[in-house]
């Protein structure tokens, strides 16, 4: 199993950070996608996990090799530009001179494939970039993505410009070659209603960071829209971070997300009432914390009373009563750092933007 | 049995139910072989990772069983153990939300009960009908 890994990426512009230690490790046989606002660094860091765009600081390997300038590497890569955002350096090409040219860099280029999906798409060989529409455009990139069969083949904006049956067309397309080939595919996209459910793990970038890399359906599950009575709604999500928030008159909507460990506690004890839930995880947090505590003072107790005091027996002459101090002062140390690390724990079981 | 997935419940419970309901209507008969992952994936356009994990729970309760090599089918029995299944579960999935709905609308037990007794007959005529 092959793995795409990027450790502590960082890269700026002329002064401007754009990706911040980022650290990503992609796995084959899974297909992901790549969410983020407008200029969260997104097509940088594909340009980087790829080796077109030098990293200003920080490491890319595949399979523990170094991609920079390595073939042995880079072979197994693709990476299908959103060939609209760079029309200066191909508008002069025509799509048969692309498609040639990207044959030339990948070794594996299925050149039956591609013709397929050229007949398919209609696409004019003959016609210049700079003639192309923008739907046409993205079909290039996609001819390319898939004839590559590159083992990682990520894909930038693939379904820009597409319309609702190329879109599908796409989506299929994608879950035929991985069905075939268990293909890895990154796919950045903004079409997210239509696409969360193609991805195995989404990968979420804000301003040059990553957010979140999860499982989809486990983020979707700890997800949860709460509307009603402000009032009502406002007691039940009392302590949770809010997402997003809908005002109408006397009703609000929030979306709240629960840690996954809270998930995981409540399934465990059969309780999967999501309005309990939401409704608890506040408090939860709080229980996970005094809990935690409670269990490592007693086993500091346990510890100095079982372990502790027998070793020490007959050797010191500490009274007793002291023992007994230090004991308890050593399950109060315990006491607080399993506390604090309960706390941080849950803590950081949830997304901030 | 192409439907529609919606946003209210995890995609792969509803690939779940979706066998369920076509084991239920005979769609998919005991002993039958069920659609792969990679086809059901296709069909829904999710990932087969998900549609796995819908059909694995099925295997985990006995419904489906997997045939080494061939794909899964439809375990015998399979029938009149989601029949069970959704018996127990259909005072918490429909006659509470029910009789909530009811106690908003102030409509009262009895007039529930006399629509009840009234529906019954009606009732094999919205077969095709799928709950919300």
């Amino acid at each position: 199993m092959s793995r795409l890994t990027a450790r502590g990426i960082g890269k700026t512009y002329g002064g401007k950070q754009v990706l911040q230690g980022i650290d990503l490790e992609l796995e084959s046989g899974k297909i992901y996608g790549l969410l983020g606002r407008n200029g969260a660094g997104k097509t940088t860091l594909l340009s980087v996990l790829t080796a077109q765009n030098p990293a200003t600081a920080g490491s890319v390997t595949f399979d523990g090799e170094p991609v920079w300038e390595n073939p042995r590497a880079l072979e197994h890569l693709c990476f299908a530009r959103d060939l609209g955002q760079m029309s200066g350096s191909v508008s002069g090409l025509t799509v048969r001179e692309y498609l040639r040219i990207a044959a030339a860099y990948c070794p594996r280029w299925d050149a039956g494939m591609a013709a397929r999906l050229i007949r398919e798409f209609g696409l004019e060989l003959k016609k210049p970039f700079a003639r192309l529409s923008r739907g046409m455009v993205s079909m290039v990139s996609i001819v390319t993505a898939l004839a590559s069969g590159a083992e990682f083949t990520i894909l930038d904006e693939p379904v820009a410009g597409l319309d609702v049956v190329a879109r599908e067309r796409f989506y299929t397309l994608i879950l035929d070659e991985f069905a075939r080939s268990g293909r890895t595919f990154v796919i950045s996209t903004h079409i997210i209603e239509e696409s969360e459910n193609l991805f195995e793990e989404v990968i979420i970038l804000d301003q040059g960071r990553i957010l979140l890399k999860e499982n989809t359906q486990a983020l979707l599950e700890r997800c949860f829209h709460v509307s009603g009575r402000e009032d009502e709604v406002a007691r039940a999500t009392a302590g949770l971070r809010v997402f997003h928030e809908e005002r109408v008159g006397r009703s609000l909507g929030v979306t709240v997300l629960l840690s996954a460990g809270i998930l995981l506690l409540a399934a465990s004890f059969g309780l999967l009432d999501s309005a309990l839930l939401v409704r608890w995880q506040g408090r939860i947090q709080w229980i996970v914390v005094l809990g935690t505590a409670a269990v490592a003072m007693l086993a500091g107790f346990a510890l100095c009373w079982f372990v502790y005091l027998p070793c020490l027996d007959g050797r010191l002459s500490v009274s007793m009563t002291g023992l007994q101090i230090l004991a308890a002062a050593g399950a109060g140390v315990l006491y607080l750092a399993s506390g604090i690390l309960a706390w941080t724990t849950v803590r950081n079981a949830e997304v901030r933007f | 049995m192409k439907e529609i997935l919606t946003q209210e419940k995890s995609i792969y419970i509803q690939i779940k139910e979706l066998i369920e309901n076509d084991i239920l209507r005979d769609v998919l008969m005991e002993e039958e072989r069920v659609p792969s992952t990679n086809e059901l994936a296709r069909l829904y356009t999710i990932n087969p990772a998900t549609a796995a994990k819908g059909v694995n729970l099925l295997v985990d309760e006995g419904i489906l069983y997997k045939r080494r090599g061939i794909g899964m089918f439809v375990a015998a029995g399979a029938r009149q153990k989601i029949m069970e299944k959704r018996r127990e579960r259909f005072y918490e999935d429909y006659v509470k939300s029910l009789l909530a709905e009811a106690g908003r609308l102030g409509i009262s037990r009895d007039e529930v009960i006399a629509m009840l007794a009234g529906g019954a007959d009606a009732a094999g005529k919205t077969e095709g009908a799928e709950k919300r």
